[in-house]
């Protein structure tokens, strides 16, 4: 019940927020969705499934550069393009996930930072095409839509529908027989071998759909700016991801949501009123996991512990 | 031929300096099952010290010797103060390590500036000298010779002396090594701070080849993970014929396909890790 009432209070904010805030701040949050957004499918693989991947960033930029070359080099229209870049970064996520799964831990992490080093290597010295270090600018926004998505208000929406859509799809599948199995793999992956299970199918189903949500995202991150550049695939975005699912609570969705757009509205705060903000950034990581060691989504029991000890303290008296 | 001669010897010397950062994160990571993050930092705290000593007094001696220190102590403080924190969960080391990396990285700039730096050689090592052929710079000679000296050192610390044998114990099993009566904890603390130390004078070393910049921190940091993962973690030998490898794989594949880079290193590294998931010499399969 409680959980009903904080989902229609959430949702009664989103779909409010651009009536309440200036559009520098309906801005930021679209930025907050998308990447709030990524850090949620990413969390199938990091919590639900614990293996910790630096290098998911590389779809998300993938299916961006996609986009962004089918509709200027090719004038395809932005929809298909989208739906292009999409498939590309889905696809090589496919044919990369069975090889990639066959590790764990860190040798997976670094075999993940491989990949992501390789497409960000590739992307910034083929300059012909990609545009190398200045990326390509001069990307619109589709024009056929049910509303004009070339204001901030009707891209917040906008992106606000493509998040709830993507939300949706990823509790069903984090609820599902597949999802749940997910966990199992997780807690013990020898039981499930003996199960039955084909543990490394299941590894590979949640690295694709990780990809696909980076994707997902990735190619929305492209409508909102105009523009891709090499910073959409680089290890630091994926690191900035991976801490957002560890921040929030792994394997919870709400919390790498959570984690991930606030620390987006966080930087860009930060990057407006100090050079230091790195520093910031940094001590924000160090405090969190030195005082909430099982991030965000353990913040509430505490609280809630701290109350309860109060009560009994109280009663005691 | 004088190319591949030439771009071999260039390899050797990333790998020489690779071997100092790697040596210290591998050990790091076999015996208390750490990933530091933050050991490219380190790093580039010590080059930057050594910079300022050897601003100050001209000796590239005591800029060494000031940069190890320096980049020690900064290891002992971070193992001392946040050892609770780096024996927990792997997340929650690499998260911390990562943002004391940001913290370092910042407030590197904050105190000596945006600025590349070069250290420069000492005089008796400037200059050059013909080998098969090719004009090479003698300092760099120095460096591939130093780290063959160093890994020779190191394997016979790690093979014949009783600390080398306590800490090999530890990476192979920790409790029972503590059921011997082992304190890991003080062996946790030495490895810890001699491998910051071990950071801290490559990025001296490296001052003169590489040049000390911002930036040069997380590059140095990725080559270690990789040259860690690919030796094997926890495996010194491993990490010599690791840092090598890498390194020359990284000089060749820039000298033949400049545009293509980073493909050149980070593909082979897929295969080695695809084939070998415990890397070249490795034992332990990460948690």
């Amino acid at each position: 019940m409680r959980r009903i009432i904080l989902v229609f209070i959430g949702g009664l904010i989103m779909a409010t927020f651009p009536f309440l805030m200036t559009s520098y701040w309906v801005g930021l949050m679209t930025q907050a969705l998308i990447f709030g957004g990524f850090a949620v499918g990413l969390d199938i693989l990091v919590g639900y499934t614990r293996m910790p991947s630096l290098g998911h960033a590389a779809f998300f930029g993938m299916a961006g550069y996609g986009l962004a070359i089918a509709n200027t080099r090719w004038d395809i229209a932005p929809w298909p393009a989208a739906v292009i870049g999409i498939i590309l970064a889905v696809a090589v996520a496919a044919l990369f996930a069975p090889l990639a799964v066959r590790t764990r831990g860190l040798t997976f992490l670094t075999i993940t930072l491989a990949f992501g080093q390789v497409v960000w290597g590739l992307v910034t010295r083929w300059t012909s095409f990609t545009g190398g270090e200045n990326g390509i600018p001069g990307i619109p926004r589709p024009e056929q839509f049910l509303w004009n998505l070339d204001t901030v208000v009707g891209f917040y929406y906008f992106a606000l529908l493509v998040w709830v859509v993507h939300m949706i799809l990823a509790t069903v599948f984090a609820g599902s027989a597949v999802g749940m199995s997910l966990l199992g793999v997780r807690n013990s992956d020898t039981r499930m071998v003996a199960l039955g299970y084909n543990v490394q199918a299941r590894r590979s189903i949640a690295f694709i759909f990780a990809a696909f949500s980076g994707a997902l995202f990735g190619a929305l991150n492209v409508f909102f700016n105009k523009f891709i550049g090499p910073g959409s695939l680089s290890w630091q975005l994926s690191a900035q991801m991976l801490l957002s699912v560890v921040i929030g609570g792994p394997a919870s969705l709400w919390g790498p949501f959570i984690a991930g757009g606030g620390l987006v509205i966080l930087k860009n705060t930060l990057i407006g009123s100090t050079q230091r903000w790195p520093i910031v950034l940094g001590a924000l990581y160090v405090i969190s996991v030195t005082v909430l060691p099982n991030g965000l989504v353990s913040l509430g029991p505490k609280i809630r512990g701290l109350f309860a000890r109060r009560k009994v303290s109280q009663s005691h008296s | 031929m004088r190319f591949w001669v030439f771009q071999i010897l260039n390899g050797l010397t990333l790998g020489s300096l690779l071997f100092f950062v790697a040596g210290g994160l591998t050990v790091v990571f076999g015996l208390m099952r750490i990933l530091n993050l933050a050991h490219g930092a380190i790093f580039l705290f010590g080059g930057f010290v050594g910079f300022t000593i050897q601003a100050a007094t001209g000796s590239f001696v005591w800029a060494l010797l000031g940069g190890l220190l320096a980049a020690a102590v900064l290891g002992l403080a971070i193992q001392q103060v946040f050892s609770r924190t780096l024996l927990g969960t792997p997340f929650n080391q690499v998260l911390l390590t990562l943002g004391l990396a940001f913290i370092l990285n910042n407030l590197i700039l904050t105190i000596w500036g945006g600025v590349p730096r070069v250290l420069r050689a000492p005089p008796m090592l400037q200059g050059s000298v013909s080998v098969f052929g090719v004009t090479y710079t003698v300092y760099r000679l120095f460096l591939i010779v130093l780290a063959l000296l160093a890994g020779f050192a190191l394997w016979i610390f790690w093979e014949r002396s009783r600390l080398g044998s306590v800490v090999r114990a530890c990476v192979d099993d920790r409790q029972m090594a503590a059921a011997m009566g082992i304190r890991v904890n003080v062996v946790f603390a030495i490895v810890f701070t001699v491998g910051a130390g071990l950071a801290g004078l490559a990025g001296v070393l490296g001052g003169p080849v590489l040049g000390i910049s911002i930036g040069l921190d997380f590059e140095v940091l990725l080559l270690a993970v990789v040259v860690m993962v690919v030796g094997g973690i926890g495996s010194l030998s491993g990490a010599f014929v690791a840092s090598m490898l890498v390194g020359l794989i990284d000089a060749i594949g820039k000298a033949l396909f400049p545009e293509l880079s980073y493909f050149t290193l980070f593909a082979p590294v897929i295969l080695i890790l695809l084939i070998r998931p415990l890397g070249l010499l490795g034992k332990i399969a990460p948690e």
